[in-house]
């Protein structure tokens, strides 16, 4: 890519003085000033305010409903007082630290599989030993404690296991999608644009419904299965769909030069795109993957509509108690930041991933 | 939406049961409790003084008392209701579909809701109806009185029917501010832009409370529509029977004036007590045969009072005068008859 038109036609700019640079870039004309100063003052006052209410003026300590009023910014009492409901519902409190352990295993995996760049069997085994063990946590019986029951699993239980694990279940069946649908022969192909077009044109909270109030009555008794799972399944099938659009794009930005390099190696196909094609196409498609991370991780707040209690529904149950209804503020900012600060660290872990394998896309930066 | 989806749903899970459920049975669903060792029982999740989790994660409130009532007379221990927090849709779906044995859940008792055979309707607990809140600063203490009144109510909701019906049977004019946000609702009331909010009187006891002086606005006495909020249960003789006789057990209590703290003295001098009491609380009465033909604990009635308390109790505890909530008992018809509300307790012998 080295044709004429796309060289710079300016030099880039000296910063020889600071404020000449500051002046270029938020003063250059009377409008971009005034529209540049209104904008900072309003939001200085912005964050003196939020400060104000969450800092300066806030209740800091524990204690009753009593010393919120005497603060006229945030009572963040309420937190010391409902931080068990906010994270964890109505999970019985003498084995509140089967999910705190179970939550906090998953997350050191998930940061020590971002550390070492997902090898791909390391992250298999550790992610189903994740799984596995938040598993045997919440439920009990596997690890002979005793059983707390699905619909019990509330708050940051039912996000991890849902959010995080129906991306990771997603992830291989998006890639097989991906691959029926863009290299397969014609009827796989047709099947998988049908179930990708089917699913991504269904409402993600019909199907929740269906198969959580709807099916169980179509089966016979015997065939009755916790809502939970079914949860889980449809967001599997969900987020595969997704995933799979994804790397189809990814799929066709790999230069067809690069399959036909891979066959004159005489590679069998499974190696030829496990090895070469995968890599690259992936790769590209970071960005959209990230995309449908956070879109999807988020999104699991859907199941508050079958009655599973995620999050936003447990913060809801903190601020109902009778004497706390005021600290709703409160609740939902700290949800926000939890959602806030969870997103951002994917959003930072894809840029970091983005710029590893820019290296051997030959695009670097 | 949600709502569109969660009556598709209950419709679709009504005509399936109705072709499934002809089998209404005496006992069945009791067996499966008795042989469970637990009653499962669904409540409201987030209803302040009602129903909500305390901070140690276990349900309390008015309406879980209830399924501790049904544990009690059962097991004779009220710690063995298994109190499940679900939205309202979803509670009559999880009971039709059999997963859940009864719901407190502040359940409107409804014609067509009674005609469905997955659900049994039992007792009804708490007597709602929709009233109206104003600042005390409009000097109104009527609802007569709110004539040309701006007033908020919830955009879709029966509510506005309701309203539309009143002020027009009275001729009296007014204005409808619809806001379906409960929050944005309250912030138009408080701030000023309505004068009058009207909702169920339970629910608006709560949304005073949000005020920032709760002090500066009153709950008008006047009710436009009936809200019976009733026990639903799995269809089960034994069961419905088992609930709604507890139930009478809690307002006979009130009646005689035996609660939670006494019930220990009154029992161990029944002899001199009055008949109704002896009748109540004797084991070798009609209480006894009624505990062995229904299957329950034999000496439920004294379960149910000495572990949750006689109806009285259980109202001042959560929602009363004397909680956050504040609901003045005596402005609302959950009174006994003796004292001129619809609570009728109905006699054991």
């Amino acid at each position: 890519m080295t044709q004429l038109e796309c060289l710079p036609t300016r030099m880039p700019r000296q910063f020889g003085q600071w404020w000449a640079g500051l002046r270029q870039q938020y003063f250059p004309t009377r409008g971009a000033t005034l529209i540049n100063l209104l904008l900072g003052v309003l939001s200085l006052a912005g964050l003196g305010a939020a400060l104000d209410w969450g800092i300066f003026s806030a209740a800091w300590l524990p204690g009753g409903p009593e010393i919120c009023a005497a603060h006229s910014g945030a009572c963040w009492a309420f937190l010391w007082e409902k931080w068990q409901v906010i994270l964890l519902g109505a999970f019985p409190r003498n084995a509140m630290w089967r999910p705190l352990l179970g939550v906090g295993v998953v997350v050191i995996v998930l940061v020590t599989l971002a550390r070492l760049r997902w090898p791909a069997r390391t992250s298999i085994v550790m992610l189903a030993v994740a799984f596995a063990g938040l598993f045997a946590l919440l439920d009990g019986r596997p690890l002979g404690l005793e059983q707390v029951e699905m619909v019990r699993w509330h708050g940051i239980a039912v996000v991890t296991f849902l959010g995080v694990f129906s991306l990771f279940a997603a992830f291989p069946v998006g890639i097989l999608l991906a691959l029926m649908r863009v290299d397969g022969p014609p009827l796989l192909s047709w099947l998988a644009t049908g179930y990708v077009e089917v699913v991504r044109a269904v409402p993600l909270v019909t199907v929740l419904f269906f198969g959580v109030f709807v099916l169980p009555l179509l089966l016979p008794p015997s065939l009755k299965y916790p809502p939970l799972l079914v949860t889980l399944l449809a967001l599997i099938l969900f987020n595969a769909a997704y995933f799979a659009e994804d790397i189809r794009g990814g799929l066709q930005a790999v230069p067809r030069g690069q399959y036909q390099a891979a066959e004159s190696l005489g590679l069998g196909y499974l190696a030829r795109i496990r090895c070469i094609i995968l890599p690259q196409a992936i790769s590209v498609a970071i960005p959209a993957l990230t995309n449908t991370i956070i879109g999807a991780f988020k999104d699991t707040s859907l199941v508050a509509m079958v009655g599973i209690f995620d999050l936003l529904a447990t913060t809801r149950m903190a601020f109902s108690d009778p004497v706390w209804q005021r600290q709703a503020p409160e609740g939902l900012v700290i949800v926000g930041l939890l959602y806030l600060g969870a997103c951002w660290a994917i959003a930072r872990h894809s840029r970091t991933m983005e710029r590893h394998v820019a290296g051997w896309l030959g695009n670097g930066r | 939406m949600r709502n569109c989806l969660s009556r598709l749903a209950v419709a679709t899970a009504l005509v399936i049961t109705a072709a499934a459920a002809s089998s209404a049975s005496a006992g069945e669903v009791m067996d499966h409790i008795r042989s469970n060792g637990k009653i499962v029982c669904l409540v409201n999740s987030n209803s302040p003084g009602f129903s909500v989790p305390g901070s140690d994660g276990v349900y309390s409130g008015f309406n879980p008392d209830f399924c501790r009532m049904a544990a009690a007379a059962i097991f004779g221990d009220a710690a063995k209701a298994d109190i499940r927090g679900i939205g309202f849709s979803d509670s009559m779906k999880t009971i039709v579909a059999g997963d859940a044995d009864m719901a407190s859940r502040s359940i409107t008792r409804t014609g067509p809701r009674d005609a469905d055979p997955g659900m049994a309707f039992v007792v009804t607990t708490f007597y709602d109806g929709q009233g109206f809140m104003v600042p005390k600063s409009l000097g109104v203490t009527r609802a007569g009185q709110l004539d040309g009144a701006t007033i908020c109510a919830e955009e879709g909701s029966t509510s506005l029917l309701n309203i539309a019906d009143w002020f027009t049977d009275k001729k009296l004019s007014y204005k409808v501010e619809n806001i379906a946000d409960k929050t944005a609702r309250l912030q138009a009331f408080f701030g000023g832009k309505c004068d009058v909010m009207s909702s169920d009187f339970s629910a608006l006891a709560a949304d005073r409370l949000l005020a920032k002086n709760p002090a500066d606005f009153m709950i008008l006495p006047d009710i436009i529509s009936s809200e019976p909020l009733t026990l639903v249960a799995r269809p089960d003789q034994e069961l419905e029977e088992t609930l709604f006789w507890s139930f009478q057990v809690m307002l006979a209590a009130e009646q005689y004036g035996v609660t939670s703290r006494n019930i220990n003295e009154v029992v161990t001098d029944l002899d001199k007590q009055p008949k109704a009491v002896q009748r109540l609380f004797g084991r070798d009465s009609a209480m006894g045969d009624m505990a062995t033909k229904i299957g329950i604990n034999q000496d439920w009635a004294i379960q149910i009072i000495r572990q949750v308390g006689n109806y009285g109790e259980v109202f001042e505890r959560s929602i009363g005068a004397d909680t956050p909530l504040g609901i003045i008992r005596k402005d609302t018809p959950n009174r006994l008859w003796k004292d001129g509300g619809l609570l009728y307790p109905y006699p054991i012998q």
